[in-house]
């Protein structure tokens, strides 16, 4: 067999196999809604997040989990079956690990250098990023381009905002973001 | 140091033609499928399938369910599915090299 048609082979083994393991984990629309709660937090985030750190970091945080919690319950609601249950679980327990380690590092921050808030938001989202590329290989290879967002902007943000978050600083990155993921969804 | 050539993760359980496409088959129906369904789409006897099922099932990759009245359901396990990943990126690793050293040669 040639070597180029043995290659081919492959990869449309693997892209069957992502198909179903798309089919069975997380929805653009779920993606594409989640991305609207970047809005309700833009609206209801303390006007001046450096002065309020941690009441910015709440809200975003209570709207992270209510968009995970949202995402499992579609999973679960959509996946009836043991077997893609237990698939979807794999993948969300390798995704929901990611997401605590940012949330944890992101207390830590806080905690040691309340002097740069923007740490906050920063190393959650460099996390959020890194939890796309660990699930990367079991959906859609666009889903790069959103964990590659996600990382870049956490490097950027304290560039871009200096030490303390603006009122835009998360509603950009996860409304832009979780678009970016429903759009590698399609 | 693990050597370069020992390709550890090349489970000989997938390297058998009927198994790869059970395997390939399972994996891309995360709900599973029936044994008369995976009997047509791999184009195996009845024995035979029930050989290859029964390898891949002592190693844990693939679950049978006899209980339901009509059908026996066969489905892959997280463990499984996560092998057989392994085992593809293994496999093109191993392409990949024999195209570039072909390449090489060509050349030179």
């Amino acid at each position: 067999m040639e070597l180029n048609e043995a290659l081919a082979q492959i990869e449309d083994i693997r892209a069957r196999v992502r198909r179903a393991q798309e089919r069975g984990t997380f929805r653009n629309m779920t993606s594409f809604g989640t991305a609207l709660l970047a809005l309700v937090g833009a609206a209801v985030q303390p006007a001046a997040p450096a002065a309020n750190a941690f009441a910015y970091a709440e809200t975003w945080a209570a709207l992270a989990a209510l968009a995970f919690a949202v995402t499992v319950a579609e999973i679960h609601w959509r996946n009836r079956t043991a077997a893609a249950r237990r698939v979807a679980n794999a993948l969300l327990g390798r995704f929901g690990a990611f997401l605590l380690a940012g949330g944890a590092f992101s207390a830590a921050a806080a905690y040691a250098a309340p002097q740069a808030p923007i740490l906050l938001p920063a190393a959650w989202i460099l996390c959020f990023g890194l939890a796309l590329l660990a699930v990367e290989s079991q959906l859609n290879p666009r889903v790069r381009v959103a964990a590659a967002f996600y990382v870049a902007y956490a490097v950027a943000a304290p560039f871009a905002f200096g030490a303390a978050p603006g009122a835009l600083t998360m509603p950009l990155a996860f409304g832009v973001g979780q678009v970016l993921v429903g759009w590698a969804l399609l | 140091m693990i050597p370069q050539h020992s390709y550890e993760k090349l489970t000989r359980t997938f390297h058998e033609p009927a198994r790869l496409g059970i395997m390939t088959c399972l994996a891309s129906h995360a709900d599973g499928r029936s044994f008369t369904e995976l009997k047509s789409e791999c184009g195996l006897t009845d024995g035979n399938l029930n050989r290859h099922l029964n390898v891949l099932r002592e190693e844990a990759f693939i679950t049978i369910d006899k209980s339901r009245a009509r059908q026996t359901q066969v489905q892959c396990t997280t463990d499984g599915l996560e092998s057989f990943l392994s085992y593809l990126d293994e496999l093109e690793k191993i392409v990949r090299t024999a195209v570039r050293t072909t390449r090489l040669r060509i050349k030179s």
